[in-house]
């Protein structure tokens, strides 16, 4: 009975009609008399009845079960059950739906109406969705005013302005070359440690290493005038496990114990770009874990031995200038403060002469009630609340601090003179304290220019440049976070503003106005001598304020004239000032494989999404991975190459095979500069002994050269190295990301002599295998469609007939299809073929007719130079062929070629150093 | 290449030049550098000539040569209605030589002699 009750109703009726009968006894009765009477059947076997329909009733249930399509459980009932308002009131609908319907109206209930717009703009509902958005990733401080004017992209856990919106690319290189570019880089963060300097040097030299160039422990850097740049790696892990380039600062020495008891505090900001911020921190902390055998996984605070590293993230604020107006524009912006504690009641007087004046003009009597009382206030202060607001009085008490601040204003007043920020010695810092920016707002937006200004002297005096500039009370958490909550509003600012005796004079605030420690870092920029572009390109300073001050000062820039590119500008300066951007340029690190992986995939999306016949066949442009460098393989293949070459040079193979199977990028400072000078004739050295290369160069003599003592160290230790490269473009052309660098033949060369405007050789169509394939597969199609005009009848009777080796169920490709049929690549086996293939037979090297060796990181036309440059990755073992095929000739020169392109262009090759 | 006394540790050193220091930039002085197409500059100066009537072509050290060439070119152009007044002088150029190992930078000072030519109608 039980399982009879769950069949449909109609079947049901009849069954518990005539179940009571059912037993072995009377079914053969039965039988016989539904054999007599043949027509009117008075009892069912319902078990057996069931038991032979099981299917049918299963497929019923089944589709009685299904509402189909958006149906609600109570649309599926028989018209004449049906009753208004079903969805409305749940006791309308019949009580054995009553489960299924409530389960259903829970579903698809609909969200709360949305605010009105204009309650939603409201500021303070504005700031709390900006708080919300902010909780899921990082938002810089001037995201809202970057996010009215750039494309924002999510990146390094950070939404972040990529470019502009304006069409603006070479505005932006005039503004770097002429005039300011400047960058939010808030998102660099620093990673303070403090301790006894010995122990901090002894535990981070683990982390670094001499070879690379000065460490933590330069003595250019430890007396806290200068910046340091560096690479860290993993524990011991120099060369193979690189984190990243850093910049990091010192705290400058006092000597005197005015400000700061010395003894056992030295302070190390360490700036790390966010892509590999958490690994560094991770590395640190373990650094100084290790010997002490401290077990706590506390990454933002820890303590050991004195040594604490803590995470100033978001706790200061970076600006990037580059460019010769921006020492201009910087010193509209930072006016010195005035911190003299002595003229507190000249001022207070004045302020008391000057406020009733102004409030009998204003009329208000609540306004002169509250002037009195911040009168008043500054009174107490001096006794003892120094800290409320005013740290400055406190900071600048003793005559020592005060003495640094004469100094540190007495040079910005001769750097601010001159025309360029190269000018200054190169990475030396600034500490400054100076005036809110907000009060010195020009009415209008206006462009500052050097011309017509003060002019500066001549040379900087080096005696302007002393150790207490790097002084700055900006080192402490304290004084930063009253500078951030003793700022004036914006409101109360302008209602000063409004209340102000003459409209559009600047406000005097005096002693309520807020003083601002700020650090001005110089960048030198490129340097002539070692890199290919102009001196002093992309020099500039950065400027660190503390946090909740982005806006005030970022507006003041922007108003003297300072352009704002995003992360794609600070790329672009990169490669034309021929250095390495970070994390892009990194590949050996984390940070860059992921950023290079991201960059990829997103290549391969933008691939697959075009239809096979607007894409192009990379098979027959010969690229095996046009969208992500096969760093390994070039290394590895190129080490089993060069045996025969090393054997020339009696040079002996690395015996220590210390990568698995990786890569690493040569940062060997040493090493660097011995290529550099090999490549370019002039090395980076003070006196260049290795000029002799150039001269009557022959094939014997690069030998010679090439088997040096210093060749040799190197060729047994790097062999498996990267090195990073700048292509300079000879002719024509412009290498784009994940191109080929090759070797030139000598065919090319021969070429190249007899006719000076050769272009290039051009590489010769590979064979797509999966070509006769496709074009099988396109007559297919295009029957279909022939089909298919005439008559829908009898297609599914041709598909099988015809011979394919796809199904096509629709005649023509639809818009899905194209994304699922990738060329050779679409059916998962022949992909695997594919990848077998290239894992055996198909070898980088051979696979085209010019030996590749190495790729295109980046690349683009430079305006400076007027031809493309590109940054790219060179093995090192294919440089040494480059060397020896080359050595008779003048330049050394390469091919590249594009991923997109058959021909190859010239190049010529540098080092970046 | 300069006169400083650093020979013992050439290669620990890396040379830095800084920026020489210039007079802030009107509209119609001119700079010359190596790295510029030559005739690049030289319709820079014949523009601002024309508009101006008066250009003033500075060149430091290498670059010297280059400017009296280009003066006398603006000269020869001119047709007898153009005229050139020269001064030279001496600039004070600073090294920076930033080490290579944990040492500290030296600077060294040099002088190179620059001529700066008022081209003029």
């Amino acid at each position: 009975m039980s399982n009879i009750r769950s069949f449909q109703n109609n079947k049901r009726k009849s069954a518990v009609d005539h179940s009571d009968s059912s037993n072995g006894v009377t079914k053969a009765k039965q039988i016989r008399l539904e054999e007599k009477n043949n027509k009117v059947v008075k009892d069912i076997n319902v078990e057996g009845f069931a038991e032979s329909r099981a299917v049918e009733i299963q497929a019923l249930t089944e589709v009685v079960k299904r509402n189909g399509g958006n149906h609600m459980a109570f649309q599926k009932l028989p018209r004449h059950m049906r009753r208004r308002a079903m969805s409305h009131n749940i006791k309308r609908v019949p009580r054995r739906l009553h489960d299924a319907v409530r389960s259903e109206l829970e579903k698809t209930k609909p969200p709360g109406k949305r605010p009105s717009r204009c309650y939603r703009r409201r500021p303070k509902n504005l700031l709390a969705e900006y708080e919300r958005r902010k909780r899921k990733i990082g938002w810089l401080e001037t995201h809202i005013w970057h996010a009215k004017r750039f494309k924002m992209v999510q990146r390094w856990n950070y939404k972040l302005p990529l470019h502009p919106n304006e069409k603006s690319i070479r505005a932006c290189y005039r503004a770097v070359n002429k005039h300011c570019l400047m960058q939010d880089v808030s998102f660099e963060s620093y990673i303070e440690i403090k301790g006894p300097q010995q122990r901090i040097l002894q535990e981070l030299s683990h982390l670094t290493s001499n070879k690379t160039g000065p460490t933590f422990a330069s003595q250019m850097t430890l007396s806290g005038t200068r910046e340091g740049r560096l690479t860290l790696y993993t524990y011991d892990g120099y060369p193979c496990s690189a984190i990243g380039p850093v910049t990091f600062l010192w705290q400058a020495v006092y000597p005197h114990d005015g400000i700061k008891a010395l003894d056992n505090g030295s302070t190390l900001w360490i700036c790390c770009h966010p892509s590999f911020y958490a690994q560094a921190l991770e590395e640190v902390t373990k650094c100084f874990n290790k010997n002490t055998n401290f077990d706590s996984s506390a990454v933002q605070d820890n303590t050991c031995e004195e040594i604490r590293v803590v995470s100033l993230k978001d706790d200061l604020v970076k600006f990037r200038l580059y460019g010769p107006a921006s020492n201009v524009v910087l010193s509209e912006v930072l006016q010195v403060a005035d911190i003299e504690n002595i003229e507190i009641k000249n001022e207070d007087n004045k302020e008391n002469k000057e406020e009733p004046a102004s409030s009998s003009i204003s009329g208000s009597s609540t306004d002169a009630g509250a002037d009195k009382q911040v009168g008043s206030l500054s009174l107490k202060d001096k006794d003892a609340d120094v800290s409320a607001g005013f740290w400055w009085k406190d900071f600048y008490s003793s005559t020592a601090s005060r003495s640094y601040f004469l100094q540190q204003s007495d040079c910005w007043m001769q750097v601010r003179k001159c025309n360029s920020p190269a000018e200054a010695p190169s990475n030396c810092l600034l500490a400054l304290t100076v005036r809110d920016p907000r009060l010195l707002l020009p009415p209008k937006k206006t462009k500052v220019f050097n011309a017509n200004r003060e002019a500066a002297v001549g040379v900087l005096p080096p005696e302007l440049f002393t150790a207490g500039l790097g002084v700055s009370p900006l080192w402490s958490a304290e004084i930063r976070q009253q500078v951030k909550v003793t700022k004036i509003s914006e409101q109360r600012l302008n209602e000063l503003k409004s209340k102000h005796t003459f409209p559009g004079c600047p406000l005097r605030l005096r002693d309520k106005e807020s003083r601002i420690p700020v650090i001005l870092i110089q960048r030198p920029g490129s340097s002539s001598v070692s890199s290919t572009s102009h001196l002093g390109y992309a020099s500039g300073w950065d400027v660190l304020i503390p946090s909740g001050w982005a806006m005030a000062f970022w507006v003041a820039l922007v108003y003297r004239g300072a352009r704002v590119g995003g992360v794609r500008e600070a790329r672009s300066i990169a490669l034309q000032a021929g250095s390495l951007c970070k994390p892009f340029d990194f590949p050996d690190s984390p940070a860059g494989r992921e950023q290079l992986q991201t960059e990829s995939e997103a290549l391969q999306v933008r691939h697959d999404r075009r239809p096979p016949a607007k894409r192009p066949n990379y098979t027959k442009l010969g690229f095996q991975s046009p969208f992500a460098p096969q760093w390994s393989s070039l290394v590895n293949e190129w080490r089993i190459k060069t045996t025969t070459l090393l054997e020339k040079l009696h040079i002996s193979e690395p015996t220590v095979e210390s990568n698995k199977g990786g890569f690493y990028v040569l940062r060997d400072r040493k090493c660097l500069r011995l290529l550099n000078s090999t490549f370019t004739g002039n090395s980076g050295s003070v006196r260049s002994n290795n000029r002799v290369t150039k001269n009557g160069k022959g094939g014997e003599n690069i030998l010679k050269i090439l088997s040096s003592d210093a060749w040799r160290q190197m060729t047994e230790q790097h062999l498996f190295a990267l090195v990073p490269v700048l292509l300079s473009i000879r002719h024509r052309g412009v290498p784009k990301a994940f191109g080929h660098i090759c070797l030139p033949t000598l065919e090319d060369f021969i070429k190249l002599e007899k006719d000076k405007s050769f272009g290039g050789p051009e590489e010769k169509k590979h064979i797509d295998p999966e070509a006769p394939v496709r074009k099988e597969e396109r007559k297919v199609r295009l029957q279909l469609r022939k089909k298919k005009k005439r008559g829908k009848g009898s297609k599914n009777a041709n598909i099988q007939s015809l011979p394919t080796s796809r199904d096509f169920k629709e005649p023509s490709r639809t818009a899905e299809e194209t994304k699922n049929t990738k060329e050779p690549e679409a059916d998962p086996n022949i992909k695997n073929e594919m990848n077998l293939r290239d894992a055996r037979d198909v070898k980088l090297l051979g696979h085209n007719s010019r030996m590749v060796c190495g790729f295109v990181r980046n690349g683009d036309f430079d305006f400076g130079r007027g031809h493309g440059t590109g940054l790219g990755f060179c093995s090192l073992a294919a440089l040494l062929h480059l060397l020896e095929q080359q050595g008779q000739r003048k330049t050394y020169l390469v091919l590249f070629r594009n991923p997109t392109s058959f021909q190859y262009r010239f190049a010529s090759l540098s080092i970046v150093v | 290449m300069q006169a400083s006394g650093h020979t013992a540790d050439d290669e620990e050193y890396t040379l830095h030049k800084r920026m020489p220091p210039r007079l802030p930039q009107r509209l119609n002085d001119v700079y010359i550098t190596e790295k510029t197409h030559f005739k690049a500059q030289e319709s820079k100066c014949q523009k601002l000539l024309d508009s101006g009537n008066e250009v003033i072509i500075h060149g430091l050290g290498k670059a010297v040569n280059r400017a009296i060439n280009l003066a006398l070119q603006l000269k020869e152009r001119g047709n007898g209605t153009v005229q050139i007044c020269c001064q030279t002088s001496t600039v004070d150029l600073v090294d920076e030589l930033i080490p290579e190992a944990d040492g500290d930078v030296k600077t060294s000072m040099r002088s190179n002699s620059a001529i700066h030519i008022r081209v003029y109608r």
